[in-house]
């Protein structure tokens, strides 16, 4: 088991090669200056199987003890293999050994229902999932939600042959060559594909998530990158994550990659972006430094392609706490040192707090700091899952956490050309997927324009269509695209045919739960009854249009009119909740 | 800028606590704010060039040093550094810069200078860029279109019936960042683009949303004049607004539907015939004629602002023959702006102004680029009724540290410079604040265009 284990990731190790086949390398290309060890060509550091991790000098460039020991626990190599320092694995951290207090059952299941269905809500829609009403309940209801869901995220189910073959099939999504982005497309269509909240949708979070940040856009704005661009940084991330690679390598290898060069292009500025972006470095006198670094490296003109020459540095130039020379030198310590793991931490911090204040914030970043991290999942579950997130802080949903996490919940049905007017619609928020040179400095503008646009989307792409069910295998059709009748099925709630304004409301609020997790108030369903329900004989009794008892003598036609009824409150209603704020925020449970 | 305020605002940068009565306090006070009312209608609109735009198209006067001093050769790489009278680059928009200059349209100031960020090492976009568009060097201070907008308020030139005072065509920026005092809704900037598209209009049409009575009335569902739109959109609106939390979201559902009557309202503006100063077929062209448009509509709207979206970025780090193009078009449109605001009769009361986080140095690098820089410039444009322009002011000089990639453009010994921040000074000044100042870490306005 141990050896097939390790045959599995020296197999993905050659696999994530071939992704690198465009990284500068750049480091000592044959011997170093100071003759020391060589790197392999194509800019893949080679695997010192059981070297030195100390941190101690090796071959004239000293190491420091940022890049962390590698588990040790274990004499499987691979978790053994390093790079001058620079750790290449590492299992994802037990939650038990987070800092950050984190969300218990105990506590969950403490809240009272409404909290308890808003925090699941939350942390489901954070993940970009949902589930329907009655499928989320029985999961609170079990006790350990949040146990459930955290175990959920270690185990692989799904099958990834029919999810890229469902995705790639043009007869259910539009391929487009070149036009529009498509590996954006592509990518934006998985996360709307998958179907469980597995190991590997995690992974392809992570790698959406880094993917929206300074950190790894592939800013596909800029005339210097190019398409391919989109799915090298995102696919190399998850592939990266399936051998559980560190934070640390996969940012190593990313700074190495002709991706990175091409959005930040020249000694200079690759250096000086490099530091402030991953360490908060912005002192412009380390930018001669790394310059110097890096002034073997180009970005060639003749399509954009990175070129690094022989003439590399042979002065040594301190940065980092430590001495360097060369390319390979300066973002292997870069990403070896301290102020690395502050950076990454506090970047994303401030993507998932952003109306949190700066003392808070940074005392989240310190506390998660203080559990060393090394995987990109110890920072991001460990904020994911904390009391802090959960339940105490306040944002505004990114359009994929709402749209995602909607489709999940009202059984949503796509037509061909849904995700790429999901990705246009992206652009018009100005919520762009992987668009930005600096990434989501805001992830959610809330000018009023780009809100606007936001709203329209949820509103007449989402919320206000329904699936024709007579359409199912048609995915050119437009009203293929919209939530399926299952959705609004009499099972989900109680109607009594002997009270219109019970079975009004308990429908409302069955709408209400699926859709922003929370029941309707009092004025809500009065507006609603208000406008569906008219004094008759006596009664309150439902208004022609919305009457879901209406009788007829045909069986067939007093079904299919009942259901045209039903539909007419449910857009109604979810017109309503088009309107509420809480549609589009993260909301504060306490 | 004075020698003494120079020397205060560089030890600012690394030892403000040793100046406890030069620090700025971020929360805005009105009281300390001497206001005169005027009558020069003003209205801006503002042009930030995001990445940070070479101050060469505007000032190679001293391109012979450069070349004899960069890294990769100007003349190999570019198709032409011609100069103009003026000392512009003739085929990166210097045409169009000179036609501006003589007819006393624009002023280019060629020493936008950050002694500063010189002192403090800061040559990043992010703090930069907030920086110039908070017009302060404070960390948690307001924008300049927050505290404008506040002053405007406190001072009763806007209210709460000012038909949108701040529009952005660029989304969100700092520009509008609020600081510890709240913006009411009413003051902050609503968001249109370049081809008036409504997504604030929302279809509510559905016979399904009519009352029996409602639907009684001739075409009640028509969807133009003829039609209307039913009660329980406005019920269902006023309610929704009652259970959401102030904040942003609010705020733009409150103001969605007036939004989109005002777009439709201008939608329709049609430009002057421009003869040969017809609008370039560009992007940018589009914004910028957009936001004349909306100027002269609406005599309401004080600022507006603007990206270069449609031309492309100014990070030029590799590929500057790019550069060449983008200036020349900017510039081309720029010149068709002027004559739009004249063909309006806008020109006394309407100004542009152009600039963006800091300029680049001067040498070539290796992927045939400028990296960040310090000193740009800053164009003004229009404004006639209390600018005076001056065509160009400043003079320049190549630093040389003789370290790699380090080749600058400085102000000249005695030279007229000024830090970044005293333009939202002059902003500040334009619109009636007497003493901006002491919104700007001590900065004054831009002496120049006053006098």
């Amino acid at each position: 088991m141990h050896k097939s284990h390790a045959l599995i990731r020296w197999i993905s190790i050659l696999f994530i090669s071939l992704f690198l086949t465009n990284c500068g390398g750049g480091g000592s290309p044959g011997t170093g200056p100071d003759g020391t060890a060589t790197t392999l060509g194509g800019g893949t550091p080679p695997t010192t199987m059981g070297s030195d991790s100390s941190g101690t000098t090796t071959g004239g460039t000293a190491t420091t003890t940022g890049g962390g020991t590698p588990p040790t626990t274990t004499n499987d190599e691979f978790s053994q293999s390093e790079y001058r320092g620079l750790a290449f694995y590492y299992k994802n951290m037990p939650s038990s050994e987070y800092k950050l207090n984190q969300l218990t059952d105990a506590e969950f299941n403490g809240l009272n229902a409404s909290q308890k269905l808003q925090v699941a809500d939350k942390l489901l829609s954070t993940l970009f999932f949902g589930y329907p009403l009655k499928e989320l309940q029985e999961k609170i209801d079990s006790g350990n939600f949040i146990e459930s869901i955290r175990t959920g995220l270690d185990e692989d189910k799904t099958d990834k042959e029919w999810l890229e073959n469902y995705i790639l099939d043009e007869d259910k999504f539009t391929q487009y060559d070149r036009w529009n982005e498509p590996q954006a497309i592509t990518i934006l269509s998985r996360f709307f594909a998958m179907k469980d909240l597995d190991s590997y949708f995690l992974k392809n979070w992570v790698a959406y998530i880094l993917t929206q940040t300074i950190m790894f856009s592939p800013a596909y704005e800029l005339e210097s990158t190019h398409t391919p661009n989109i799915s090298r940084v995102y696919n190399r991330i998850v592939t990266m994550l399936n051998v559980d690679s560190g934070m640390r390598y996969i940012t190593y290898v990313h700074m190495m990659s002709e991706d990175n060069w091409r959005r930040f292009r020249s000694p200079e500025d690759n250096g000086r972006e490099m530091m402030e972006i991953f360490t908060l470095d912005m002192d412009d006198s380390h930018v001669p430094l790394a310059g110097q670094a890096l002034k073997n490296w180009k970005l060639n003109t003749d399509s954009d392609t990175l070129e690094v020459s022989l003439n590399q540095n042979t002065k040594p130039l301190q940065l980092f706490g430590t001495t360097i020379y060369n390319g390979d030198d300066f973002y292997r310590e870069l990403a070896k040192s301290d102020a690395f793991t502050k950076g990454v931490t506090k970047r994303l911090v401030d993507f998932f707090f952003p109306e949190t204040s700066d003392t808070k914030k940074q005392q989240i970043t310190d506390t998660i700091i203080a559990s060393k991290p090394e995987a990109w999942q110890d920072i991001l579950l460990q904020i994911v899952f904390s009391e802090e997130y959960l339940l105490h802080t306040h944002r505004a949903k990114s359009a994929e956490e709402t749209f995602y996490s909607l489709a999940k919940k009202i059984d949503y049905k796509h037509r061909k050309s849904t995700i790429s007017y999901f990705k246009e619609g992206l652009e018009e928020m100005h919520q762009a997927t992987m668009k930005y040179k600096l990434g989501k400095l805001k992830r959610v503008p809330l000018d009023t324009l780009s809100f606007a646009y936001y709203n329209k989307f949820m509103r007449e792409q989402v919320l206000l269509r329904r699936s024709n069910p007579e359409k199912t295998n048609d995915f050119d059709a437009w009203d293929r695209q919209g939530w399926s009748d299952d959705f609004i099925a009499n099972d989900n709630f109680t109607l009594d045919s002997n009270s219109d304004t019970a079975s009004l409301d308990t429908f409302v609020n069955y709408l209400f739960k699926s859709t922003v997790a929370r029941e309707a108030t009092s004025e809500e369903l009065k507006l609603f009854r208000d406008h569906m329900i008219e004094s008759r004989d006596g009664k309150q009794l439902f208004r022609y249009e919305f009457n879901m008892f209406v009788t007829y003598d045909d069986a067939e036609k007093q079904a299919k009119r009942r259901e045209e009824n039903k539909r007419n409150i449910a857009f109604i209603v979810l017109d309503y909740i088009s309107r509420l704020d809480m549609t589009y925020a993260q909301r504060e449970a306490k | 800028m004075k020698r003494r305020d120079f020397i205060k605002l560089s030890l600012a940068a690394g030892s403000a606590i040793l100046l406890p009565d030069f620090t700025y306090a971020a929360t805005l006070d009105i009281s300390k704010i001497n206001f005169s009312q005027n009558d020069n209608n003003a209205q801006t609109i503002i042009i930030f060039m995001y990445g940070g735009a070479s101050q060469l198209a505007g000032n190679i006067t001293n391109i012979d040093e450069i070349k004899n001093k960069s890294q990769s050769s100007y003349d190999d790489y570019f198709r032409g550094i011609t100069p103009t009278k003026n000392g512009c680059w003739q085929e990166a928009g210097g045409t169009a810069m000179e036609a501006l200059i003589d007819n006393g349209d624009m002023t280019i100031f060629r020493c936008c200078y950050s002694a500063v960020r010189e002192a403090a090492g800061n040559k990043a976009h992010g703090e930069c860029t907030a920086q110039n568009q908070k017009g302060s060097f404070d960390e948690d201070s307001a924008g300049i279109l927050a505290n404008l907008a506040q002053i405007l308020e406190a001072n009763k030139v806007v209210d709460a019936n000012t038909l949108m005072p701040f529009v952005t065509m660029e989304g969100e920026s700092k520009f509008y960042l609020e600081g510890n005092k709240p913006v009411p809704g009413y003051l902050k900037p609503i968001g249109i683009n370049e081809s008036f598209e409504n997504p604030y209009k929302r279809d509510v049409r559905r016979w399904t949303y009519y009352t029996q009575a409602e639907r009684e009335i001739e075409n009640y569902s028509e969807n133009n004049s003829s039609g209307f739109d039913p009660a329980l959109d406005g019920k269902m609106n006023t309610l929704a607004q009652q259970n959401n939390l102030p904040g942003k979201i609010k705020d733009a559902f409150g103001r969605r539907g007036q939004l989109s009557d005002f777009i439709d309202s201008i939608a329709d503006s049609v430009t002057p015939d421009l003869g040969a100063d017809a609008y370039p077929d560009n992007g940018f062209s589009k914004k910028i004629e957009a936001a004349i448009k909306l100027l002269v509509k609406n005599p309401d709207t004080k600022v507006v602002t603007i990206g270069t979206g449609g031309l492309g970025g100014w990070d030029d780090h590799n590929e500057a023959r790019d550069y060449v193009t983008r200036m020349e078009r900017l510039f081309g449109s720029l010149k068709s702006a002027m004559a739009h605001l004249k063909a309006a009769g806008k020109e006394q009361n309407i100004n542009i102004m152009v600039f963006g986080e800091f300029g680049r140095n001067v040498n070539l690098n290796s992927a045939k680029g400028w990296d960040h820089g310090n000193l740009q410039n800053l164009y003004v444009l229009g404004g006639k009724g209390y600018f005076n322009h001056k065509g160009v002011v400043g003079e320049t000089i190549v630093d040389d540290p003789g370290s790699i990639n380090r080749l600058w453009l400085k102000p000249k010994s005695g030279t007229y410079w000024f830090e970044p921040l005293s333009i939202a000074a002059t902003l500040y000044k334009i619109y009636g604040i007497d003493n901006p100042e002491i919104l700007t870490n001590g900065n004054k306005e831009i002496s120049q265009l006053f006098i």
